[in-house]
């Protein structure tokens, strides 16, 4: 049976809300960020804001705008990009491999994707330290930064 | 220990505080290329016709322990040493995800060229399923889970099937 409508263009290749719904979402990178619980729509417009991601029990959803959705297959959604703050949880080493911490917290650039400072656990009775996005060199399952840890503290103790 | 208490005997090596204690690499942190841990150092191999530094070898929390050549290290220090790879027999148990998101399954067995760190092929035994062999150009990216080419077509086959 054929639908009818008034939609005033072609909807076979539109997907619907369903489609979104319950989907893993994984990042550029190939990292899986959690399941598609809500689609996100501009009461104005009505256009597609973006999507929220449910990341399980423990964890706080986050909302991922359009701009960062890649596409949408029958299996996942893609993004475009590896997601910031799934930095949150990982190890930070110094230039030499020196352990400094563990990532606590993390400042973005307003509510874009890009990384303004780190907020590094150092262990107990050690506090925090703040590193920020030109320090690193590498991100992966871990953050390799681009100075060793003597020049981290000195930029502290000037800072 | 500091140079003054040393005294230097040699000629045309690198004086002693241009060397390195090779010894206090052992229990040093093996990092990845990308940052993941790989395990401690255990053993610091040395050739013993040239004297020369060859490799490391690696304890990990699981699997066998890793000889890494010298070639694969980037640079290391008395607390860590840092790799210019990551070492692609970590990829096993890792997830492979077609080009569209459906999970194929887990690397079972990996194949590499030789000895070295360049991969030929993953192979994923699907459960009902015949073994999978993906070849290394079909593999699209590999930092979190592997995800394929959308070029790439897998042929499943069950068990009862011929090859």
């Amino acid at each position: 049976m054929s639908n009818t409508g008034i939609s005033g263009r072609r909807v076979d290749q539109a997907i619907t809300s369903e489609d979104m719904l319950g989907k893993r979402v994984i990042d550029q990178r190939g990292k899986y960020i959690g399941v598609s619980e809500r689609v996100l729509i501009d009461p104005q417009t009505l256009t597609l804001l973006g999507i929220s991601v449910d990341k399980g029990a423990l964890y706080k959803s986050i909302v991922i705008g359009k701009g960062y959705i890649k596409n949408i297959t029958p299996h996942a959604i893609f993004l475009s990009i590896p997601v910031t703050l799934e930095m949150k949880g990982m190890i930070v080493f110094d230039k030499t491999g020196a352990r400094i911490g563990v990532v606590k917290e993390i400042s973005l650039r307003g509510m874009r994707n890009t990384l303004k400072t780190l907020h590094v656990a150092r262990g107990l009775l050690r506090g925090t330290v703040a590193i920020p996005a030109s320090f690193i060199d590498t991100v992966g399952e871990n953050i390799i930064l681009s100075v060793t840890k003597e020049h981290l503290e000195k930029e502290m103790r000037t800072s | 220990m500091s140079v003054s208490r040393v005294e230097p005997i040699f000629r045309s090596e690198r004086p002693f505080d241009h060397t390195f204690n090779l010894g206090a690499l052992e229990g040093a942190e093996v990092i990845a290329a990308q940052g993941a841990i790989v395990g401690r150092v255990k053993e610091v191999r040395v050739d013993p016709q040239t004297l020369r530094f060859e490799g490391i070898l690696v304890r990990r929390s699981g699997g066998k322990p890793l000889y890494i050549g010298r070639s694969y290290i980037h640079r290391f220090s008395h607390r860590s040493l840092i790799l210019n790879i990551n070492p692609i027999v970590s990829l096993v148990e890792r997830e492979v995800l077609r080009s569209d998101g459906k999970s194929l399954g887990k690397i079972h067995r990996i194949v590499r060229k030789g000895t070295s760190n360049d991969l030929v092929a993953i192979i994923i035994r699907p459960f009902f399923r015949k073994e999978l062999v993906i070849p290394a150009r079909a593999i699209k990216s590999t930092h979190h889970a592997v995800m394929l080419h959308s070029h790439y077509h897998v042929k499943h086959r069950y068990i009862w099937q011929k090859s």
